[in-house]
């Protein structure tokens, strides 16, 4: 599903953020990648979402070579993709639902279709109740949910996370991971970029560990919780 | 694609509400630009049918010595008729001309009493074909006839002929770059109004990035939106324009048309409003893609 084959990022002043990254994730797989702050977590999301382009190397990412994907490109192989982050990233003017309708939207789907599929997600994480209410309005953790809905509205094959838990308490970081651990019984390849490795350890089928942007040691197996 | 015009209808419609005041500075501006812009053009408009008028009246009165014979004078009628530039030839004898005078300074032709003879020349009045009513091609046929034996003068309104076109021609010129700069501050002012919107949006922009929406879903609210503000600005000058002209200028108009027989004058009517209509649609797409290529660099 997705496959670095050496990859590397230099960024201007040829600070290296990644170097000779070999990884493989599999269809279906529940990755967590921790490290410390600056390690290159992130960076590996944003290659993976085609946010940044690789400096050297090549990433595949379901059968598509990104390294080489032109601009236009670009947004048809993100709708594949659902991504959450740390600071949740809602359109503060737009409801929750229309937080969430936004990727079908930019689809072309008919007002029926957005309403079902809106609808169904939103009870999926618990939040049908909060539809009309303005992300300034939600907790934290709603907040996370409504990007986790916005997130897998179009089933998404992969599901990047980058943080997610990094603004929430413990109670709220597990009811968090607990909604990717479903998401991820249902086939989407999951990949959470954290620093916390207790969660991860904790979680997670593999834990890749990143320092000074390489990866420490082999990927390791743990017994999933 | 149909849902996606909806959305991004139905988007620039939302931020038009949400930016009510901004809109309205920037419609207000578009529509006092619109103003000047339209009143010139009906100006220019019925500048341009009076000088049509005058010149379709252009005669060349070419006047006859009082000793020419007749039979010369048929003569010369004869070849004038024939000639490619005429279009008519009409003789005006002595006595006929006296009588018009006469006509013409009704009330006052006690003037006239104390003649013991007519001084007035007979004459021929010519009109000319179309192709040849510039001054140029006056000039050329009057420098063809004026070596005839019957004819003591040629008079066409030389002077003020050129004088009118020439001042036409400045004021044309003037309306071109007045009309230009009018444009170019209208493309400035609803870019601006566009960049300060995407401006404010561009977190919205990158969220909406990262759930894949292109360039164009992005860019398309955003050009819908000026588009708006082209078509109200122009909309209002219109409405502004016809209810001054239905309430008093349009007697100033019609008086200009009496003193200047302009013929039929032209006034708003629905070509031309179509026309600024469809102008303002084009100056907001213009100056909305003038200020969208910003959005290509807030990449998520």
């Amino acid at each position: 599903m997705i496959e670095f084959h050496n990859v590397s990022k230099f960024y201007d002043n040829s600070i290296a953020a990644l170097t000779d990254i070999t990884l493989k994730i599999n269809k279906g797989d529940f990755v967590f990648i921790t490290g410390q702050s600056g390690a290159g977590k992130t960076t590996i999301l944003k290659l993976i979402f085609s946010s940044e382009k690789a400096t050297k190397g090549e990433l595949i990412v379901n059968g598509l070579n990104i390294t080489r994907i032109k601009s236009s490109a670009i947004p048809y192989f993100r709708r594949q993709l659902g991504v959450v982050f740390q600071d949740f990233k809602l359109i503060p003017r737009k409801t929750v639902f229309q937080n969430v309708a936004l990727a079908l939207e930019i689809l072309g789907n008919r007002n029926k279709v957005i309403k079902k599929k809106v609808w169904q997600v939103l009870k999926w994480v618990g939040l049908l109740q909060k539809k009309d209410a303005f992300p300034p309005q939600l907790s934290g953790g709603e907040q996370q949910r409504v990007a986790i809905a916005r997130a897998i509205i179009n089933n998404p094959i992969i599901l990047l996370a980058d943080e997610p838990t990094g603004n929430l308490d413990a109670a709220l970081a597990l009811d968090i991971m607990k909604l990717f651990r479903a998401i991820n019984a249902r086939g989407t390849t999951i990949v959470i970029a954290t620093h916390n490795s207790s969660i991860a350890e904790s979680f997670s089928d593999t834990v890749v560990s990143i320092e000074r942007g390489q990866i420490k040691g082999q990927p390791s197996e743990r017994y999933s919780f | 694609m149909l849902n996606v015009l909806t959305y991004c209808f139905r988007t620039a419609a939302q931020s038009i509400r949400m930016n009510i005041l901004l809109n309205l500075v920037t419609i207000v501006t578009i529509t006092i630009t619109f103003i000047i812009f339209i009143s010139f053009i009906l100006i220019m408009l019925n500048l341009s049918l009076v000088k049509q008028n005058w010149i379709d009246q252009l005669h060349v009165i070419v006047y006859l010595k009082d000793d020419a014979p007749q039979r010369d004078i048929e003569a010369l009628r004869q070849s004038l008729v024939q000639m490619a530039e005429v279009h008519s030839v009409h003789f005006i004898s002595k006595e006929k001309a006296l009588t018009i005078l006469r006509t013409s300074l009704q009330g006052q032709d006690g003037i006239l009493e104390g003649l013991t003879m007519n001084p007035l020349p007979a004459s021929l009045e010519i009109s000319l074909n179309e192709s040849c009513l510039t001054p140029e091609g006056v000039e050329t046929f009057v420098n063809k006839i004026i070596k005839s034996a019957c004819i003591a003068d040629i008079e066409y309104g030389q002077k003020w002929l050129e004088r009118f076109l020439a001042f036409f021609g400045i004021l044309k010129i003037t309306g071109f770059t007045l009309g230009g700069l009018l444009f170019i501050f209208t493309l400035f002012i609803i870019s601006n109004t566009i960049k300060l919107m995407v401006y404010n949006r561009r977190s919205e922009i990158e969220i909406m990035r990262l759930v894949g929406a292109t360039s164009h879903f992005i860019r398309l609210p955003f050009c819908i939106e000026a588009m708006i503000q082209g078509i109200l600005g122009a909309l209002f000058a219109l409405l502004f324009t016809y209810t001054v002209l239905q309430l008093g200028f349009k007697s100033l108009f019609l008086s200009f048309q009496f003193y200047l027989d302009a013929g039929s004058i032209v006034l708003l009517d629905f070509p031309i409003s179509l026309y600024v209509l469809l102008l303002g649609a084009i100056l907001g797409l213009a100056g909305s893609l003038a200020s969208l290529s910003s959005i290509d660099e807030m990449q998520a």
